[in-house]
Parts: C-alpha cells; structure tokens; sequence
C-alpha cells in the first residue's frame, strides 16, 4: 500500500518514477513512468520484467538496493516506441522503507534517459564552471580589496596598518627565520625643507624613492612599511646582529648617494636611522614597544647630527616611555 | 653492451600493485565521467557483492551461518590484513565499533579518490549487517581524503544518529 505522501513526492519529481517493493512489484508510478514503461497504472507491473534489456541482473539490484540506504544505480534498457527501439536509461533505486523480508521493503526507483542524463551533467559542469568563475572574481576582488587596505597609496609599501599586521604574522612564526629581530625605523632629514623648497610634488617623489632604495636592499621575507609623512619601518630577520645592522647602513648609505633629477637641480636628501635588535625566539613583548625602542634610536641619530644609524641601548630602553 | 632482457627490467609492475592501481584508476574514471555520487553508488554495488562473498568465507570458516556479533571486530580486522590494510579497534561497545586504520589496500593512489572508501563501507555494513540485523557505517576521517589514517564507525542502533549509509540484514531473498 504506496502512502499518499509518496504519491505527492512522485508527482513532484521531473523524471520518471515509482514505488515498487524489493521484488520488484510496481506500487505507485508518476506520469513520466507511465508513459515510459508503457501502462496506465492499473495493471501490476513488475520491474524485473525489464531484465531482458537490462545488463544487469535486476534481481541482484534489487536485492542490494533493499539492503543499503543509500541510492544504487544500474543500467536499463527500455523499449522506445517513438523510435521503434530500446533506449538506454539510468535507473537508480533508493530504500525508503527497510524490512527484512524484501517483499515488504518499500523502493523509489528514479528512472532517467541517457541522453537526458547527459545534458544534465553537461549543465551541471556549465554551471558549476561559472560558480567557479563568479567564486575567482569575488576572491580577486577581495585579495585587492585587502592588499589596498593594508598599502600605502603613494610608495606601494605596507602602511601602519599593513606592517603592524605583517610583524606580528612574522613574530609568530619563529622557525627558520633566524632568532635574531630588527625593528629599524628611518625618517627623511629635513623632509619639510624639501617640500617648503621644492613642493609637495617632488616631496612624494623622494618619498616614493626612499621606499624604492628600501626594498631593493632588503629581502622578500622582509617588511617594509610607511608608517606615515616621512617614516618607514622595516622588520628584518636573521641569524645574527652583523647582517641586519649591516642592512641599515646599506639602506643609509644608499640613500645619500642618490639624487632626484629635476629640470634646474639635483635634489639630495639623507635619513636617519635607528635600530632596535632583539631576541626573536624569546616573548619580545608589545609590538608598540619595540617600535617605541626602535623610535628612542632614531631620536638618537637625529641628535647625533642625523644621516646616520643608531643602535637602541640599554640607555634608550629605560628611556622609552611605557606603552 | 648486451641488450638488457626485458623480463629483467625493474618496472615495478607486480600482480598486487597492479590490481589497486586498477581499481584507482577504475574510480577515478567513474568520479570524472558521472561525479562522485554517482561513483559512490555504482562502487557501492560491487562492495556489496564483495561483503556477500568475503562474509560467506568467514561464516565457512566459524561454521555458522552469521558472523557472530562478539566476533565481528575481530573478523573486520582481519578481513582487512589480509588484503594489505592496517586495521585497529579504538573502541567497542554494544551499540558501536570504531576501527582506525594506518593503510589502506589500495596503496597510495587511494589519495583523492574518495569513492573507493564505498567498498570499506559497504563490506564493513554487508558482513555487520548479517551479523547484528542492521548497521550504519560512516567514514568519518580517510586516507582518501587526506588524513594520515582511517576512522570507521559501525554503529548498531538505528534511533541514534543518521550520519553515514545503513546496512540491512534481509531475512527472505525470495522475488
């Protein structure tokens, strides 16, 4: 006896179906099934009556499928009286009722030509292409989004926001990026006569040339940053002081012998630097305090007549305010 | 230099490797034609014939009609050290077995082909099913799908639950 909410449920279903038991006895068909195997649903019908054109043993199918939950497929072949011919179906029979006696086990056998069934899976790639498609872009936008967010505009390195984040991803990750941390921090001498002199125009060409120098002399794995006006950051890692320190020079160094080329006159311009290295495999503490040490060093090269480096001491640390 | 015999070279082809690579490559075939559902359910069949065949062997063996329920982990580990898994009961009780297992039979190249973990579940569910009336079997971690092991459920009780595929024991095979 087919419940009347398998009725409902077949009648809902695009392709063909119906309900039979575990031997194959046809309860319940939909319309689709009706016309594919040929009755008007009065009669009794049984599946197995099919095995001629199967290739599988129905009975088998059968058996299986009253002794699984979940849906078991096999091949048909159905006679087609629009073409004269026997077409090949998909069928797939799913449990809906167990019992352990087949012939009470309850079965929605769904019933689909090949053809048909092909163009599903043809539409389903079409679609599933384009949710991939539609997913790429919006994960593009997103990453670009997320990299403007965290970029300074002018000189294309990290803003605050940006190498604060980078830092601590970096701190984070202590293995094989060498023990020994630099927070360097770099300000441009006398940036606000070059703007007074020159304009704020030539101004961001030497900023965006400070942030050049300073790329091409640290590694990839390094973090530059703008902290904002004339300051940059930079975290660096290593297995010991003498490289990072030596890095700082580099940049220093650089920077003086460079020259912005205007149509009247060169302009120079220097920076000062201050250092502050530290155990990257101990707890380093706050990342606002390490840039504050890092920020008393570079008070100390401007002291120290500027164009310089300078390392944070002891000295520099108990005068660096608490954060 | 003589020219080497082609019976001496080292290709390491051999019958075992060759029948899992087969059976790889038979399911991955399936899972890119007609998709990973579909794959599950045609692999599903032949896990089934498999469970009917190796469970029948067992029941020869124990000279009983069932696999007794108090032996049937014993039965599940050892179905599968025999053909090259590395089976283990985590835990039993009444009303569940949980096995984990270090290898799986298909080697390697079972990595990404999810659908083969259908021929566990459904030897596992056929062989449980015989021996308690009904179980439901679920694949909860896989070497398949990238964990460093297996972890099958077999649980017992049907009110409990409804993650993974139920197996049924059928009384009658008339029809």
């Amino acid at each position: 006896m087919t419940k009347p909410a398998y009725r409902t449920f077949l009648r809902a279903l695009r392709e063909a179906a119906l309900i039979c038991d575990g031997t194959g006895t046809v309860h319940e068909l939909n319309d689709r099934a009706k016309r594919l195997l040929g009755t008007d649903g009065t009669e009794e019908r049984n599946l197995r009556g099919l095995a001629e054109g199967a290739r599988a043993d129905l009975s088998e199918w059968l058996a299986i499928a009253c002794a699984t939950s979940g849906p078991v497929p096999v091949q048909l072949r159905i006679g087609d009286p629009a073409v004269g011919e026997d077409s090949v179906y998909h069928a797939e029979a799913s449990l809906l009722e167990p019992s352990p006696d087949r012939a009470d086990c309850t079965l929605l056998v769904r019933i689909e030509h090949s053809d048909a069934r092909h163009a599903r899976f043809l539409e389903l790639n079409r679609r599933i292409d384009d949710l991939h498609q539609r997913l790429h872009d919006s994960r593009s936008a997103e990453r670009r989004f997320r990299q403007e967010a965290t970029t300074d505009f002018l000189t294309r390195v990290l803003n605050r926001r940006g190498f604060l984040g980078a830092m601590k991803d970096n701190l984070a990750e202590p293995a094989g990026r060498g023990g020994t941390g630099a927070v360097v921090l770099l300000d441009i001498d006398r940036f606000k006569d070059i703007n007074d002199r020159h304009g704020h125009t030539v101004g961001d060409l030497v900023l965006a040339s400070v942030a050049r120098v300073i790329c091409e002399s640290v590694r990839k794995i390094d973090v530059v940053g703008r902290m904002g006006g004339d300051e940059f950051s930079i975290f660096l890692r290593g297995d010991s002081e003498e490289p990072l320190l030596s890095t700082a020079e580099r940049i220093r160094s650089t920077i003086q012998t460079a020259r912005l080329g205007l149509d009247f006159e060169d302009v120079f311009y220097t920076v000062s630097v201050g250092i502050h290295l530290f155990d990257a495999t101990a707890e380093s503490g706050p990342l606002d305090e390490l840039l504050a040490i890092a920020d008393g060093a570079l008070y100390e090269a401007k002291r120290a007549g500027r164009n310089t480096v300078c390392r944070a001491t002891d000295d520099t640390r108990q005068n660096t305010p608490a954060t | 230099m003589a020219e080497k015999k082609v019976s001496d070279l080292e290709t390491g082809l051999a019958r075992e490797p060759f029948m899992a690579s087969l059976a790889t490559k038979l399911a991955q075939s399936l899972e890119e034609v007609i998709g990973l559902d579909e794959a599950q359910g045609f692999i599903s069949i032949v896990g089934s014939r498999m469970g009917a065949e190796i469970g029948s062997e067992y029941c020869k063996g124990l000279s009983t009609d069932r696999v007794p329920r108090a032996r049937l982990a014993e039965v599940l580990v050892d179905l599968k050290a025999r053909i090259g898994g590395d089976f283990h009961v985590v835990r039993e009780s009444e009303n569940e077995i949980v096995l984990g297992n270090r290898a799986c039979p298909f080697g390697d190249a079972v990595r990404g082909r999810p659908s083969l973990c259908m021929m566990t579940s459904n030897v596992f569910g056929h062989i449980a099913a015989q021996s308690a009336g009904y179980a439901r079997v679920s694949v909860d971690e896989s070497i398949a799908t990238g964990h460093a092991g297996c972890l099958i459920s077999i649980r017992f009780d049907s009110e409990s639950g409804s993650d993974g595929r139920e197996y049924y024991r059928l009384e009658s095979a008339k029809g």
